[in-house]
C-alpha cells in the first residue's frame, strides 16, 4: 500500500516525459482548432472568437462532407461484401495452406504499398476514357475500395484462421449444414469481431484518404480531405482551420461509436 | 430410436499433401450398435481414421468407406448422417444451449413445436433439464460436452463419432461423464467410434478396442483380449502398467540377473523379454523357498486399496509390484518375488525398440 502511494523521483520524471510527448502531439491540434475560431489568427486571440469561418466552410464545402460520408459508407459496404467472402475463400481454400491464397493476400496489400498517385494514374489511364464513369463518385469509390480492401480482409482472415472456427464449421457440417449454410449461420456470426475491426479501419481510412482521391477527383467529386487542401491553398488560414474543426467534430463521434460497437460485440462473441 | 448401421473401411490409406503417410491401408469392420474405441499414442492415425469415417478426410485412391451397404466414400460429411463430438466441444458461441441442439433440426426443417419438444427430451437425456436458454459461456466444461452430445444425437445420426470427448475435462468430471456416456451408448444402441489416448477410457467404454501404432492397427480385440492377451510388445506395454525383464532362455525358464522366471517352450539360448503386470507379482519373504527372483525395495506408495512397490532387481528398469497385503515394507529391504507362468507374456528381444514409442 505504501509503495503505491509514495512515488519516487523516477515516477515523476516518467510522468513529465509522457505529458511532454502528449503535449507535443496535442498542441498542434489545439492550435488548429483555435485558429478556426479566432477572428484574425495573425493578430491572435485578442482579435476575438467567432464562428464565422465555420459557417463559411459549412456553406462552401458542405457537399464535400456529405460526399465523404457517402463514399466511406459505400466503401464499407463494398469491402464487406467482397472482403468477407474473399477472406473465407483464402482461409479455407485447399485446407487453408495454399500458396495461391498467400500470394493473393500479399497482392491485396499492393495498393497500400504503392504510392496513391501511382494507383490513381493507373486507374485514370485504364478507365479515364469512360467519361461518365470518370466524372462520377463511383470512380473515387473504386480507388478507395482498392486501398481499403486489405484492411477489411486481414482482420477477418485472422479470425477465420483460428482453429476453433474451423472446428465449429466441422461441427455444423456434421449436422448437415452445406457450405452456404455454414458461411451464413456459423462463420459470419462468429467473425463479427473481425468484421467490426475491419469496418473501423475502412471507414477511417476512406474518410481521411487524400492521395488517390486528389488525383481522381473532379470539381464535382471533391471529398472532404481534398476540399481541405483546396481551402488551405486558396483561402485564409482560418477557413482551412475551421474545416479541420468540422472534420474532427465529424470523425471523433464516428470513431467512438464504432469502437463502442466493436467492444460490446467482442464481449458477447468470444472465440 | 436408431436403426444402427455397420461401418466398413476397406483398404483405407491416407497420405497427406506433403507426402507423409498418416495411415497405411487398413481394413476395419464395426458391427451395428457396437462401440469401437480407437486407441493409441498421438500421431498413430486414430484421429485420421475417425475423420475418414466422418467424411472430413478422404481415403487415398482405392480406399472405400461403407455405412451398411451404402458406399459413402465420396460423400462429404454433411451428407453422411454422422453425429460428431469434439474434444473442445465446438459449440456455437453465438447460440444458446437450445439453439445449439436445434441447429441440425432447423436445417432439416423440423417444425418449431417439435423442435422444442426434442430439445427438452435431449436435455433430459444428458441431465441438463431447464438449461435451454443458457448461453454457452455460462456452462462448465462437463455441461458443454453434454450439450455437444445432445446436439450430435438430436439429428438421430446413423453413426456417433467421438473425438477425445473427455480429454479437456478435469479428472472428476471425466469419470462421471464417462459413466453417463457408457450408459447412454448402451441404451441407444448406436454404432459409435470413440477416439482416445486414455487406456482407462478405452477399456471402460469399448466393446472392442483397436490399438493403433504408426498408422497401422497393432491389435483389435475386446478390452479383456487387449489386456490379458496382447499380441505384441507394443500393445502389451501401451495398455496398463507392464514390467519388462530381459533374459536368456534356458531349460524350462528364462534366466534373468536376479533369478529365473518360469517359462517353458522357448528355443534354448534365445534372448527374450518377459512382461508381466504389477498385480500378478506375488511377494514372498526373502528366505522362503518358492521365490523366482529377488530384489531390494526402492520405494513404496500406499494407494489405499493397495500398495505399489518399486523393486530394484539389478536391471535398467525397476519391477513394479502392486499388492493388497497390509504389511509394511521399508526401503532397502530384500524380498523375493514370484510370478506364475500363465501371467507372463514373452516376446523376442528384437521388438523391444518399438516399445519406446509407447512411452513417448
Amino acid at each position: 500500500m505504501k509503495r503505491t502511494l509514495q512515488h519516487g523521483v523516477r515516477f515523476y520524471l516518467q510522468l513529465a516525459f509522457t505529458l511532454l510527448i502528449c503535449a507535443f502531439l496535442i498542441v498542434p491540434v489545439i492550435l488548429s482548432i483555435l485558429a478556426g475560431l479566432t477572428d484574425n489568427f495573425f493578430i491572435g486571440l485578442s482579435s476575438g472568437l467567432t464562428l464565422r469561418w465555420v459557417y463559411q466552410v459549412w456553406d462552401d464545402y458542405q457537399l464535400t462532407i456529405w460526399r465523404s460520408i457517402v463514399i466511406a459508407l459505400a466503401c464499407l459496404a463494398v469491402t464487406a461484401i467482397v472482403g468477407v467472402p474473399l477472406a473465407y475463400m483464402l482461409a479455407r481454400y485447399r485446407g487453408g495452406n495454399s500458396r495461391l491464397a498467400r500470394i493473393i493476400e500479399e497482392l491485396l496489400m499492393m495498393p497500400v504499398a504503392v504510392p496513391g498517385l501511382a494507383t490513381a494514374l493507373a486507374l485514370i489511364m485504364a478507365y479515364g476514357q469512360y467519361r461518365s464513369f470518370r466524372g462520377s463518385l463511383l470512380f473515387i469509390l473504386v480507388g478507395h475500395v482498392l486501398f481499403t480492401l486489405p484492411f477489411m480482409v486481414r482482420p477477418v482472415l485472422a479470425v477465420m484462421q483460428s482453429s476453433q472456427l474451423a472446428v465449429l464449421e466441422e461441427a455444423a457440417a456434421s449436422l448437415g449444414a452445406t457450405r452456404w449454410q455454414r458461411f451464413f449461420g456459423v462463420v459470419i456470426p462468429n467473425v463479427t469481431s473481425g468484421i467490426l475491426a475491419g469496418a473501423l479501419m475502412v471507414v477511417t481510412l476512406s474518410i481521411g484518404e487524400f492521395n488517390i482521391t486528389w488525383m481522381l477527383h473532379t470539381p464535382l467529386t471533391m471529398t472532404l480531405p481534398v476540399g481541405l487542401a483546396d481551402s488551405y491553398a486558396s483561402l485564409r488560414l482560418e477557413v482551412g482551420s475551421a474545416y479541420t474543426l468540422i472534420f474532427l467534430l465529424m470523425i471523433i463521434p464516428l470513431l467512438i461509436a464504432m469502437q463502442w460497437v466493436a467492444n460490446t460485440t467482442q464481449a458477447k462473441v468470444r472465440l | 430410436m436408431n436403426t444402427s448401421v455397420s461401418i466398413k473401411l476397406v483398404q483405407c490409406a491416407k497420405t497427406f499433401g506433403n507426402g507423409t503417410a498418416a495411415l497405411e491401408p487398413i481394413n476395419l469392420t464395426v458391427q451395428p450398435g457396437e462401440t469401437l474405441v480407437l486407441l493409441g499414442p498421438s500421431g498413430c492415425g486414430k484421429t485420421t481414421t475417425l475423420r475418414m469415417i466422418a467424411g472430413l478426410e478422404f481415403p487415398d485412391q482405392g480406399g472405400k468407406v461403407l455405412f451398411g451397404d451404402e458406399d459413402v466414400t465420396d460423400l462429404p460429411i454433411e451428407r453422411r448422417g454422422v453425429g460428431m463430438v469434439f474434444q473442445n466441444y465446438a459449440l456455437f458461441p453465438n447460440m444458446t444451449v437450445g439453439e445449439n441442439i436445434a441447429y441440425g433440426l432447423k436445417l432439416r426443417k423440423v417444425a418449431p413445436a417439435e423442435r422444442l419438444a426434442r430439445i427438452d427430451a435431449l436435455l433430459e437425456m444428458v441431465h441438463l433439464q431447464g438449461l435451454s436458454h443458457r448461453r454457452i459461456e455460462q456452462l462448465s466444461g462437463g455441461q458443454k460436452q453434454r450439450v455437444a452430445l445432445a446436439r450430435a444425437l438430436a439429428v438421430e445420426p446413423k453413426v456417433l463419432l467421438l473425438d477425445e470427448p473427455l480429454t479437456a475435462l478435469d479428472a472428476k468430471l471425466r469419470e462421471t461423464l464417462r459413466a453417463d456416456l457408457n450408459q447412454l451408448l448402451r441404451r441407444l444402441g448406436i454404432t459409435a467410434i470413440y477416439v482416445t489416448h486414455d487406456q482407462g477410457e478405452a477399456m471402460a467404454l469399448g466393446d472392442r478396442i483397436v490399438v493403433m501404432q504408426r498408422g497401422k492397427i497393432a491389435q483389435i480385440g475386446t478390452p479383456q483380449d487387449i489386456y490379458y492377451r496382447p499380441e505384441n510388445a507394443f500393445v502389451a506395454d501401451f495398455i496398463g502398467t507392464m514390467n519388462r525383464v530381459s533374459g536368456v532362455a534356458r531349460e524350462g525358464h528364462l534366466q534373468i540377473t536376479a533369478g529365473r522366471l518360469p517359462l517353458a517352450n522357448l528355443p534354448l539360448d534365445q534372448e527374450a523379454e518377459a512382461m508381466f503386470r504389477p498385480e500378478d507379482v506375488e511377494i514372498v519373504a526373502a528366505g522362503e523357498v518358492g521365490a523366482d527372483f529377488f530384489g531390494h525395495v526402492m520405494s513404496t506408495f500406499f494407494m489405499g486399496d493397495r500398495t505399489r512397490l518399486m523393486i530394484d532387481i539389478g536391471a535398467a528398469l525397476p519391477v513394479i509390484v502392486e499388492t493388497r497385503r497390509r504389511s509394511a515394507w521399508h526401503a532397502g529391504e530384500r524380498i523375493g518375488l514370484r510370478v506364475s507362468e500363465h501371467a507372463i507374456m514373452c516376446f523376442p528381444a528384437a521388438t523391444a525398440t518399438s516399445i519406446e514409442e509407447a512411452h513417448a
